[in-house]
């Protein structure tokens, strides 16, 4: 395994969130099990004094995991030295393709970890805690995801071979050959620019009336369009906004954005990305869960326009990023449409 | 205000050394006026003015307050009501030696969505009544008995809370001083304050400003007398 | 926000009363963070030192090899190299290696003729005749001599030869020239006994960097013995050492690491009668546990910024001023003339970020439990006494 010390951070930062949401979960289980509202006995009160814990070690798990992906990003772009061929991050990625894995296991496991620590926070406040025991259940299905991101990053790093010949970006993301990423590469440019303009546009005509009218069914399809919003935007970026950031046609790779050289407009860029998706999944999540739990609307209704205006105000920096190249930056496609 | 129902408080339940400390009192305190809690050490005044002041939960029965039932609150919602509505005078004062007059006075405030400016205002508005103004900065181990009184007693006010709970507040002090503190306390009751006080102190359940006095004897009420 | 800040303040002060106990972890701290800094800093500027050395470097060096050892390579294949398309130009390079007796130093020895190769940090000259040669300051250091001085080496064929030192390289180029003697080719030839038709071996350069894959595929090709190493396989096989370097000092000293977490954990589980005196006073004062969890947060965190910037700077200063002489002992190597360069200061933060992560996660995770049995105290513990 290759020695460098941002995988030994990584390792270690993996370790320590499995364990620290394994413990949560033991923890959590007894709440499961012997979880007793109208009771008065010195169990109960242990164990309401058990969630203090429990929360305390799941939010330090999740500001951990969010600090991983980043470390994750940084370290795989720095390796990419180590691979001939490898330009950047994603050449890396490709020594091992289990690095892709990764990647895909970190994104829905930090999405999952926020809106756990989030709807957390909203349950505390309601007297009788109505969703103890959803949220704990809920810890078990976080705690493999975990695991595996872990797991998964462990065979990564000790399957990295510096002597692999790897293919890079540049060919990888080349609308040349086949694969999941050349295909995105090769989406067309237009309708792509098209589809993710309608689709902020309908998640901003979505969020005002939803500002205004109290009806779930805004709120429920704001949440749908939140979560679709993920896929297309990191399509666009793949397919357009790439090119337009390097203004290179054939340069789309979605981690160079992040580097010096581009003056770090990627972190801005996918900050208001997966900003806008989990902001915009809130109220719906929300209106769901009074459902069954009714205190947590009383709650909840004074914040949710909180949660409204933050995913505005991440939607309109997205399109802003987006835009300024596109409209204002010296390059155009023309000769390539 | 606050009706307790059959209340009853057990420590270590179910073990050897197991204490029953309040066993089956029901008692209702309405606002304004002096309720005395008088009984010998062990009879459970503590633990009743415990379960009164929302500090810690009864093993049975209910407490209801201003009609809401809070036994059974979780500690975050108790804790709330505890700010709002309790001030706790502690029977060794309890104050940080190390910190200033000042600090101890505002300790209750700092987890409080309260700035630094009503903070400090606040302060200055409870201590200078209690002629402390002038000792602000100074280390509260570096007071005499009686301002460390003075400085519980504004500690305990800083909240503007409308019922002062005092344990056992003369135990450890000499008749000059607990003099002094009754007629602190005293003066609490004109801005219209319910004052509750456990204690086993003459001095204190013999004060004209008892509207009520309740006997304690082995974690029960052995007789309820208003003045 | 004003809630965190008061708290964050009630923390400072706390820690400033128990100056002790707060002292003791920040110093182990700073120390552990000092000792895990120093080795990424060290070996971090070490790379940036080679990368740029590293620049440059020939696009492609040609050596041969027999039997699995380097051997001499002829000098014809310089001509067929050049034929290549996209082979610009094809240097042959005569130098070796010499083992001195008297200091027990391994110098190198290189043949120059004509025009010097852009070295301009030499006070003195580069040799014209075979009997005069330039040094490094490392070889003047070793044999005490200066310009104007005899070298005094003995030939392949075992016979004394002297030189006279007409040039000595200046300490700021250490890095390149400090082992190195540098004698006019012939005598070079002569002193080695190299063949007439060998040499070392051929420093290639190519138009277009990207073709140097290609290229050195079509020199094994018509050279199925020759050796071609590229510029990007020095370049990574440095940063894998030094990887591995880093890797391997990282990984001695976490051991140090998990000792300051076990010291944490146990300092955080072990509270005085004050400390608990003082959590129940709170709590009986309107904190939940909520609120003390979260004074325990800050006073960690303050404890843990606080000795991560003392350690960084003490890493800082046991690099870049005192010249890491804990550590240097593990990249010299067996190296007897090891240069005595001043490494440029530089910091990065993607090694900060490394840094804090393999710090201050592992401390604050070490204390969240005991922390939280503090916290949980009972609100009318101090009522109880």
């Amino acid at each position: 395994m290759i020695l460098h010390p941002g995988i030994l951070a990584l390792l270690l930062g993996a370790l320590l969130v499995a364990l620290l949401m394994l413990y949560a979960c033991i923890i959590g289980f007894s709440v499961l099990r012997h979880w007793d509202r109208t009771s008065y006995s010195r169990r109960q009160l242990e164990l309401e004094r058990r969630t203090y814990l429990i929360s305390t070690m799941v939010n330090y798990a999740l500001g951990f995991q969010a600090l991983s992906l980043l470390l994750f990003i940084y370290t795989v772009d720095s390796l990419h030295q180590l691979f001939i061929g490898a330009m950047c991050a994603t050449g890396t990625l490709n020594a091992n393709p289990v690095g892709w894995y990764v990647l895909l296991v970190k994104i829905p496991v930090f999405f999952l970890a926020w809106l756990w620590v989030i709807v957390n926070h909203y349950d505390l406040q309601v007297e009788d805690s109505p969703l103890v025991r959803s949220k704990y259940a809920a810890l078990f299905i976080l705690l493999p995801l975990v695991v595996l991101d872990g797991w998964w990053q462990f065979r990564y790093f000790t399957g990295l071979d510096p002597q692999i010949i790897t293919s890079c970006c540049g060919s990888l993301f080349s609308s040349g050959d086949g694969g999941f990423a050349s295909s995105m590469a090769a989406l067309p440019v237009v309708p792509m620019i098209w589809l993710f303009y309608l689709w902020s546009l309908l998640l901003i005509l979505l969020v005002l009336p939803a500002l205004k009218f109290r009806a779930a069914v805004l709120r429920y399809l704001l949440a749908l369009a939140a979560l679709l919003l993920l896929p297309v935007g990191l399509a666009s970026v793949i397919s357009f906004i790439s090119i337009y950031i390097y203004e290179m046609p054939t340069h789309h790779c979605p981690f160079d954005l992040l580097q010096a050289g581009y003056h770090f407009i990627g972190y801005p860029l996918y900050l208001a990305l997966f900003g806008s998706v989990l902001c915009g999944l809130i109220p719906g999540l929300m209106r769901v869960l009074q459902i069954f739990a009714p205190g947590l609307g009383r709650v909840f209704a004074g914040r949710e326009r909180f949660w409204l205006l933050t995913t505005l105000v991440f939607l309109l920096l997205l399109l802003g990023l987006v835009s300024r190249p596109l409209l204002f930056g010296p390059f155009t496609l023309q000769a390539y449409l | 205000m606050i009706r307790l129902e059959q209340v009853g408080k057990i420590y270590h339940p179910g073990k050897p050394d197991q204490v029953v400390a309040v066993d089956e009192v029901s008692l209702e305190i309405s606002r304004g006026g002096v309720t005395v809690l008088k009984g010998p050490s062990g009879s459970g005044k503590t633990s009743l003015l415990a379960m009164i002041g929302c500090m810690s939960r009864p093993t049975r029965g209910q407490i209801v307050f201003d009609g809401r039932e809070i036994s059974r609150l979780p500690e975050r919602f108790l804790t709330d009501i505890r700010r709002r509505t309790f001030g706790f005078i502690f029977q060794q004062f309890h104050l940080l030696a190390d910190l200033t007059v000042e600090e101890n006075v505002l300790l209750p405030l700092y987890p409080q969505a309260v700035g630094y400016a009503e903070m400090k205002r606040r302060a200055e508005a409870v201590l200078a009544p209690l002629g402390l103004a002038a000792k602000l900065r100074r280390r509260a181990g570096l007071l005499s008995g009686g301002e460390q009184q003075r400085v519980a007693v504004a500690r305990a006010l800083i909240g503007d809370p409308e019922i002062i709970i005092a344990d056992e507040p003369t135990a450890h002090l000499d008749s000059t001083l607990a003099a002094e503190l009754l007629m602190l306390l005293e003066g609490l009751l004109s801005a219209g304050r319910t004052l509750i006080i456990a204690t086993h102190d003459p001095l204190v359940f013999n004060h004209r400003m008892v509207t009520r006095l309740v006997s304690l004897r082995d974690g029960r009420v052995q007789e309820d007398q208003s003045a | 926000m004003m809630r965190q800040l008061k708290i964050l303040d009630f923390a400072i002060a706390s820690l400033r009363r128990r100056k002790g106990k707060s002292l003791s972890i920040v110093v182990v701290f700073a120390f552990t963070v000092a000792a895990l800094s120093s080795v990424l800093l060290l070996t971090h500027a070490l790379r940036r030192e080679a990368t740029q050395l590293l620049a440059g470097a020939p696009d492609l060096v040609v050596q041969r090899v027999v039997a699995g050892r380097h051997d001499l390579i002829p000098m014809d294949y310089q001509t067929d190299i050049e034929k290549i398309p996209g082979v610009r130009r094809v240097t042959p390079r005569l130098w070796g290696y010499y083992y001195d007796s008297l200091t027990g130093a391994n110098f190198t020895l290189l043949g120059v003729s004509g025009a010097p190769d852009g070295l301009t940090m030499l006070a003195g000259r580069l040799p014209a005749g075979p009997n005069e040669c330039a040094i490094g300051s490392g070889v003047a250091e070793a044999r005490a001599i200066t310009t104007e001085d005899e070298l005094y080496l003995i030939s392949q064929d075992n016979l004394g030869v002297g030189f006279t030192v007409v040039g000595v390289f200046s300490a700021n180029s250490t890095l390149l020239t400090h082992d190195l003697i540098i004698l006019e080719k012939q005598a070079l030839q002569k002193f080695f006994a190299f063949p007439p038709d060998r040499t070392t071996d051929l420093a290639v350069e190519v138009y277009n960097p990207q073709e140097v894959d290609m290229v050195a595929q079509k020199i094994k090709r018509i050279h199925p013995d020759a050796r071609p190493i590229t510029h990007g396989e020095i370049v990574r096989t440095y940063d894998a050492v030094f990887n591995w370097r880093s890797g391997m000092l990282l990984s001695i000293f976490s051991v140090a690491l998990v000792a300051f977490c076990i010291l944490a954990w146990d300092k955080a589980t072990g509270l005085s009668a004050e400390e608990r005196r003082e959590i129940g006073i709170l709590k009986a004062l309107g904190w939940d546990t909520g609120d003390v969890l979260l004074l325990k947060f800050w006073e960690g965190t303050v404890i843990a910024l606080t000795a991560f910037l003392l350690g960084i700077t003490a890493a800082l200063l046991h690099v870049f001023w005192l010249g890491a002489p804990l550590l240097v002992m593990v990249v010299k190597g067996w190296s007897v003339l090891f240069p005595q360069f001043q490494l440029v200061p530089y910091i990065d933060l993607q090694q900060l970020f490394i840094l804090a992560f393999m710090t201050i996660v592992p401390y604050l995770v070490s204390t969240v439990v005991p922390c939280w049995r503090a916290a949980v105290t009972d609100p009318d513990s101090v009522m109880r006494g």
